[in-house]
């Protein structure tokens, strides 16, 4: 077991090796960087020089080439002794990204003029007791209400769950979370527009900044528990109603077991196995944050900041943000192989 | 113009649709009930359907509705609390018999009408013998077992009013407060042996007066499994509340089933479930006493129980997971093994040491067998009794020496002529030709006639009775319904 552990971390390592390249590729492919977003408004009002800009490319780094002139560099201008220094350029870069982030640096964020990690471990809590509540309410409506319906197959209770839960699968966040605001906030007044903390309060009362805290999240953790119940649901339906008709449940029956003990006993731990394979999913996603539901509700998560951190070019960030989701996304996949050890005596990781 | 056009379009359109309709239809109700052989045993037929068997939508609707109906008021008299015991409750008619079949009828209730899969069989199992059903697949020998342990896929399959299952059940006999009468260790001379009452330590209880007190000593079998009194007791099972059924299920009749490789549980240990058995039917076994027992059952079946205990099924061959289910059924020691195909997934050299196991095993429990195979060799090689099934009904019955040597429907001889047999030289093996009709809606005529070679006006003409050839021998067939002077009297 701990042999297959540290083959898959290592193996995970040449897989994080290669995510990286890609989204260091991705994102100098931009056609825009972080100096043009942030220099926009000056340069339209005349009040920088070129020169200036070229500095500032230096200072950050950024200083090779646009990738949309290097075609234009390449055939007129420069040549290929060109078009080589900025692959240089470019390599240059990677590398001394990675190098930095094997010394356990992820560099300097270009817009909150802060340590990546630090950002990322600033905002990342708040994302995930947002995450943490909704999964654990999304687990403990949708798989008994799963199971539910599942032993009432296409009684009346069924249908309607089925209609309302792929009602709730088809509706945008961004729609309900607007719906949502408009009603309760708006117009009813029950909650808070948008935002993580009043203006005037007490922050030396920790358990008052709390029930703020808790007062402001629940419309996004309604929204997001609404929204994505559906999937699991319908999963542990379909998933039990197949163990249900398996033979080893009509064993179950032919023992004498009560409905209660095939169900809950023989048939549940059978529909566990394939509901440990959403473990890997879980974990980049409580931690990764919720991007447009943090941006409709004013979150200041994780989401939130990739979010802008995008749209500004904030190179440092975008990385750092997306090896840390490919970090979760590996460990999760690992957890989840792990889980399944425990729960189907049948796999066996050591071969 | 167009109006014209479009009108014989729009017809043959909702014909198709209407088509499409059943045949989906037909699919979710074979996806609704894969769990019983029953219905995937009925699949053939309905994909055999003609093209004039197809119903509209609007009919199909109807007949979902009526069938709503009536289950839903089969489930109601089911699923009530307290249900009488005087309801359930009746008289065996012959006390050498275990299990008394009269007049079963198992309905489904699928959308496409009502497919009367146990169509009025009687026939019953005498104590210590081994009776054997056969007939081809879709026959309805499988929905006879289930009927008999209340395990037909509901809500859609019912066994209707005025089905009788008599079951002679051993029960545990309860004082006033509803709690079993324990059985009291006795020395020689008839009275009540008692030893000292122990706390959980193991050091003497001492009284007010300071001397230890005294406490009845239970019988207990070798296992350690404390013993209780019992009595006999008809059960009708047709009538019989779940709960109620749910004690005589793995206690007093078990079932081996076809698929031991689907039938045993891949997420628990072969250990843990047999003990589960034990500690649900056996009153006052403990851990250790039900993993003793687990341990016997398992010689019993000839596995080492060391080895075998803590593995998963997975872990074991097919012949040894059948072994395991066999061990599974005797745990409690059956009045009556259902042995439904318990062979027909093995390999043939497995087969014989299964059934030769199964022989063993009988004599050592001391009951009765009901083996349902469309083997015949098996059932040569087991059975006491034969009850011959064709579409829901029994067609011939009788001793197997009288089926074998003796018989008559034309389906069983043409059963037998279709078994290949060594030593002898044939070109081609027989088959009877055709296939099992369609369940649904069958006229009231020999449901054979369609296929049998020796077919005569009068098959066409109502559902022949039983013609009486022995004491134990009985056919339905028109050939001998007024032939006499074969052998005695008419039924």
């Amino acid at each position: 077991m701990i042999k297959y552990i540290i083959k898959r971390l290592l193996l995970s390592l040449l897989l994080l090796f290669g995510v990286s390249i890609i989204i260091y590729l991705l994102i100098r492919l931009m056609p825009t960087d972080f100096i043009d977003v942030m220099m926009a408004p000056r340069i339209a009002g005349g009040t920088v020089t070129q020169a200036q800009i070229d500095a500032m490319r230096r200072f950050y780094g950024l200083n090779i080439e646009h990738p949309m002139d290097r075609a234009h560099n390449l055939v007129v201008v420069g040549g290929w002794e060109n078009f080589f220094a900025n692959i240089r350029s470019f390599i240059n870069g990677y590398w001394s990204w990675l190098f930095a982030v094997l010394g356990g640096d992820l560099g300097m964020s270009f817009m909150w003029q802060q340590p990546v990690s630090t950002v990322i471990g600033d905002a990342m809590w708040i994302s995930f007791s947002l995450a943490v509540v909704a999964l654990v309410l999304q687990f403990v409506i949708a798989i008994p209400l799963g199971i539910y319906v599942s032993t009432r197959q296409y009684s009346v209770a069924d249908n309607t769950v089925t209609v309302l839960v792929l009602m709730g699968m088809s509706l945008p966040s961004f729609f309900f979370g607007n719906l949502l605001i408009m009603l309760f906030s708006r117009n009813l007044g029950w909650f808070p527009l948008s935002g993580i903390e009043s203006g005037h309060l007490d922050l030396d009362n920790a358990f008052r900044v709390f029930l703020d805290r808790a007062w402001h999240l629940v419309l996004p953790i309604f929204t997001v528990t609404l929204l994505s119940i559906g999937g699991l649901t319908r999963f542990t339906r379909i998933t039990m109603l197949e163990v249900l008709s398996a033979d080893y449940i009509r064993t179950a029956r032919a023992k004498g077991c009560s409905e209660r003990t095939a169900i809950y006993k023989h048939a549940f731990r059978n529909t566990l196995i394939p509901i440990v394979t959403m473990i890997a999913g879980i974990l980049p996603g409580l931690f990764g944050g919720m991007i447009i539901l943090e941006e409709i509700f004013g979150i200041p998560g994780i989401g939130q900041r990739a979010l802008h951190a995008l749209r500004s070019g904030d190179i440092p960030f975008i990385m750092g943000f997306n090896m840390f989701l490919a970090i979760l996304s590996v460990i999760g996949t690992l957890l989840s192989d792990l889980a399944y050890v425990i729960v189907d005596p049948r796999v066996k990781l050591d071969r | 113009m167009s109006d014209i056009d479009k009108k014989p379009q729009e017809d043959s359109m909702a014909n198709e649709i209407s088509q499409r309709e059943v045949v989906n239809q037909g699919k979710a109700v074979q996806n609704a009930s894969t769990s019983t052989d029953v219905k995937s045993e009925a699949k053939p037929n309905k994909a055999k359907k003609d093209k004039s068997g197809y119903i509209s939508g609007k009919e199909s609707r109807s007949i979902s509705k009526e069938n709503n109906r009536i289950t839903r008021m089969y489930e109601k008299r089911k699923n009530r609390k307290n249900v009488p015991e005087s309801e359930y409750v009746t008289q065996m008619k012959d006390s050498g018999n275990i299990v008394e079949f009269e007049n079963l009828h198992t309905y489904f209730f699928t959308d496409a009408g009502v497919v009367k899969a146990v169509n009025g069989v009687s026939f019953s199992i005498p104590q210590g013998s081994t009776v054997g059903v056969v007939g081809e697949s879709g026959c309805g020998k499988s929905v006879t077992s289930l009927s008999l342990m209340q395990l037909v896929q509901r809500p859609q399959g019912q066994i209707m009013e005025g089905s009788e299952i008599r079951f002679k059940s051993t029960i545990y006999k309860e004082d006033e407060k509803g709690s079993q009468i324990p059985i009291w260790e006795t020395d020689a001379a008839g009275n009540v042996r008692q030893s000292q009452k122990l706390d959980k330590k193991g050091n003497p209880i001492l009284g007010a007066d300071g001397n230890p007190i005294m406490e009845n000593v239970q019988k207990r079998d070798h296992n350690d499994i404390p013993m209780y009194e019992t009595e006999e007791r008809v059960y009708n099972i047709a009538k019989m509340p779940i709960n109620k059924m749910r004690k005589v299920r793995g206690r007093e009749i078990s079932m081996i089933f076809q698929e031991p490789m689907t039938s045993l549980n891949p997420v628990f240990r072969i250990g843990h479930q047999i003990d589960e058995v034990i500690l649900l039917h056996m009153p006052g076994a403990t851990k250790k006493s039900a993993k003793n027992r687990t341990y016997e059952m398992l010689r019993l079946v000839g596995i080492i129980p060391e080895i075998v205990y803590s593995k998963y099924p997975h872990e074991l061959s097919g012949g040894m997971r059948q072994r395991v289910i066999i061990a599974m059924s005797l745990a409690c020691d059956p009045k009556l093994i259902i042995a439904d195909e318990p062979t027909t997934a093995l390999d043939v050299t497995i087969q014989a040491q299964i059934l030769e196991l199964l022989r063993n095993v009988k004599d050592k429990i001391s009951g009765s067998i009901m083996l349902i195979t469309h083997d015949l060799g098996v059932i040569a090689e087991m059975a006491d009794f034969v009850v011959v099934m064709y579409a829901g009904k029994i067609i011939e019955i009788g001793t197997a020496k009288e089926i074998f040597d003796n018989p008559h429907h034309p389906y069983t001889i043409g059963l037998q002529k279709s078994k290949p047999v060594v030593n002898k030289r044939v070109d081609r093996l027989y088959s009877i030709p055709g296939s099992v009709p369609n369940p649904i809606g069958m006229p009231d005529h020999c449901h054979f006639a369609g296929r049998c070679d020796k077919k005569i006006g009068a098959c066409q003409g109502p559902y022949p009775g039983y013609t009486q050839i022995s004491p134990t021998h009985k056919v339905a067939c028109h050939l001998y319904l007024n032939n006499k002077d074969n052998s005695g009297n008419n039924d």
